[in-house]
């Protein structure tokens, strides 16, 4: 039998829908809106009020007195040699830290799923760096590097060659920040490596083993795509810690001697609490913020792909 | 050519207290081209024993003989074997014409256009040449099964080793792919070692069935053999579905001519039986399959009246639980013979389709007689 639908009853079942429409959806928006606010209040406005700064020649021992200057502390950055010191600097820093973090992190990886009797220890051992407070980390290393009882500078002693308080040395204090920030994140790189690795099914490697695939060749193509969901997740984390890392230069160096460690965070930190130019450092921290989420989408982009 | 010898073959499990023996002194000859299907319960030891055969697993005593050389100690590759995995064990990150192209290129020297000419005309036979390009997570479970097939396939391998490789799929699909599995097989004629656990493949699949238990080898023949003639009790309950019925029964040697009596019945033996057990103990087990369980007619001898609990009618056939003794036990009537439940049947075992084995052993005695004259040679025990 045919059913006939009057124009009311369809309209009827239309403005049905849309009631509950609108009731689930007001009752979504009740529910991240507790959410919404707490991230307005702590991330959206103060990241809106730094680009908004940036714009003002502003000093921090006045900070009522501000004058707009339109793009000037920009204009003034490009002509900056020390801007441009410490951004070389972080690049360098970042590129090299993050490399050798992500490679040891690898290597030791492959080691601690090694089955072998004491690996557990190990491991637990190997994390050590990692939860180290930053501050007891640096002491560690200027007591490394003291020029009379520092056991670096012992050996180097020893085998006749010469010492030096190493963090003072123009040469070797960008190589020993290097140093630091690796050896504090290498852990934690083969940790979650290391449980990408074990995520990945034990029967891939044994179609590859009877595929003809040698244990270079299974690492190659079986163990390195399966991990690179984890490896751009911690690289892209590693490279926005470390671009914006602050307390590892400041402790150890102070960005010293000559600027030879200055990289972008510690400048903005002293362009706005030892110059007081605020203005100005907004204006570096907004370049430090293009600059990685520039890098953060080009990644994302080319690991979907 | 693909023959493959296992000699000895053990596989121990674990060391110290709690050692494991999933293989035992496992000996068997595949002739090349043969299609052989490993068929147990879990925990028998037949994925081990493929896996040591692939070379995944080293076995911890006996030989793996390849064509004549001994590839115990080969590693997997130099073996010239395919797998496929009961998980199909896709490359997840590669698109199924890197799957299927991955052997050839990791083992051959080809150019790529070769190896992609072959997995072409692989993908072609097996009717997955649009699925090429997909990864593994876009296809069915149906469609992974031959992606993961296809790989096997492209290489041209002396032997295939499939790993239940359909118990991932649902019912239908997988009596299609068992069809499939089957022709292709006898179109390569490759061969072919597949491990089961389900008895209705490996009786319709294989040239011939080696059924494990614990880890020992307990018969290995053609699929009717170990139907009609299982060389022991397991073999016998193993394979069959529903499976055959057993008796514990002891024999009687008191009266005018032996018999067999269970706590529900006694069976009178002819000499022709009784030339069978008499003088090998009193402890025997009597087997008949469902099938050859009759309904009694009026001159019939051992005859035995039941109570039906069940019936279960499957159209052509009535599967009928009966209460003899304290257990239930199954009888396949013809589908026209109707039982209510709860009354009561005169059954009788034919003499001519009994099995009997030794209560202690298990070992047959005497099987059922074969099926025609033929097959008569071949299934005497």
């Amino acid at each position: 039998m045919a059913t006939t639908t009057t124009g009311r009853e369809r309209f009827g079942r239309y403005a049905e829908e849309f009631r509950w429409f609108l009731r689930e959806t007001w009752l979504g928006y009740a529910l991240v809106l507790p959410t919404t606010v707490l991230l307005g209040v702590i991330v959206v406005y103060p990241t809106v009020s730094g680009v908004w700064i940036s714009l003002f020649e502003q000093s921090l021992i006045n900070p009522g007195d501000a004058e707009f200057v339109g793009l000037g502390n920009y204009a003034r950055m490009v002509a900056d040699p020390t801007f441009w010191l410490a951004f070389k600097n972080s690049v360098l820093l970042t590129a090299v830290a993050v490399s050798l973090e992500y490679l040891l992190g690898l290597g030791l990886a492959l080691a601690l799923k090694e089955k072998v009797p004491g690996i557990g220890l190990f491991r637990s051992v190997s994390m050590v760096t990692w939860v180290l407070p930053i501050i007891v980390m640096v002491i560690i290393f200027r007591w490394l590097v003291q020029p009379d009882f520092g056991f670096v500078n012992i050996v180097l002693d020893w085998l006749g060659l010469p010492t030096t308080y190493w963090f003072g040395n123009e040469t070797w204090a960008f190589p020993l920040v290097v140093a630091m920030h690796v050896w504090r994140n290498v852990p934690f790189f083969a940790i979650a490596l290391m449980a990408s690795m074990q995520s990945v099914p034990e029967s891939l490697y044994e179609a590859a083993q009877l595929d003809g695939a040698g244990p270079l060749q299974r690492f190659r193509y079986i163990t390195l795509p399966q991990i690179s969901y984890v490896s751009m997740i911690m690289i892209v984390l590693h490279v926005i810690f470390t671009f914006n890392n602050f307390d590892i230069v400041y402790l150890s160096t102070g960005g010293g001697p000559v600027n030879s460690t200055e990289v972008l965070a510690t400048y903005v930190y002293k362009q706005a609490f030892t110059s007081y130019a605020l203005g100005y450092a907004a204006s570096v921290g907004v370049v430090m913020l293009i600059l990685l989420l520039t890098f953060t989408a080009v990644y994302v982009k080319l690991e979907e792909t | 050519m693909g023959r493959i010898d296992i000699d000895g073959l053990t596989k121990v499990f674990g060391d110290g207290g709690d050692e494991i023996v999933a293989v035992d002194e496992l000996n068997c000859a595949i002739e090349d081209g043969e299609f052989l299907i490993l068929v147990g319960p879990s925990g028998c030891g037949k994925s081990t024993t493929l896996r040591c055969i692939a070379g995944l697993e080293r076995p911890t005593d006996g030989k793996i003989v390849l064509d004549g050389d001994d590839v115990t100690d080969e590693k997997p590759k130099n073996r010239n074997m395919a797998m496929v995995f009961q998980n199909y064990a896709l490359y997840p990150h590669m698109t199924a014409r890197e799957n299927m192209a991955f052997g050839l290129k990791m083992t051959t020297d080809l150019s790529t256009d070769e190896i992609d000419r072959r997995v072409t005309e692989t993908a072609e036979m097996m009717g997955i040449e649009e699925l090429l390009d997909q990864k593994p997570k876009e296809l069915s479970g149906g469609q992974q099964q031959r992606v993961a097939l296809g790989r096997a396939i492209v290489r041209d391998p002396e032997v295939f080793l499939m790993d239940e490789p359909l118990s991932n799929l649902d019912a239908k699909l997988r009596t299609q792919m068992r069809t499939e599995l089957q022709s292709l097989q006898q179109e390569f004629g490759v061969t072919t070692i597949y491990v089961t656990h389900d008895q209705t493949e490996a009786m319709t699949m294989g040239d011939r069935i080696a059924v494990l238990n614990g880890g020992e080898l307990q018969q290995i023949g053609t699929p009717l053999e170990c139907y009609h003639a299982p060389a022991n009790r397991f073999v016998a309950g193993f394979i069959g579905s529903p499976s055959m019925n057993f008796f514990d029964v002891r024999l009687d040697e008191s009266g005018d001519s032996p018999s067999l009596v269970h706590e529900a019945f006694a069976y009178d033996l002819s000499d022709e039986l009784a030339a069978d057990v008499v003088g090998r103990g009193t402890e025997f087990v009597l087997g008949v399959r469902p099938e050859d369980v009759r309904l009694a007619e009026p001159d019939d001898e051992n005859v035995l009246a039941t109570e039906v609990n069940v019936t279960e009618p499957l159209g052509d056939v009535t599967f009928v639980y009966l209460q003899i003794g304290g257990d239930q036990y199954t009888a396949s009537f013809d589908g026209d013979v109707i039982l209510d439940p709860g009354s009561t049947v005169e059954v009788t075992f034919p003499e001519d389709r009994v099995h009997l084995f030794d209560g202690r052993t298990g070992e047959a005695l005497r099987n059922r007689e074969p099926p025609s004259e033929d097959a008569e040679a071949r299934l005497s025990v």
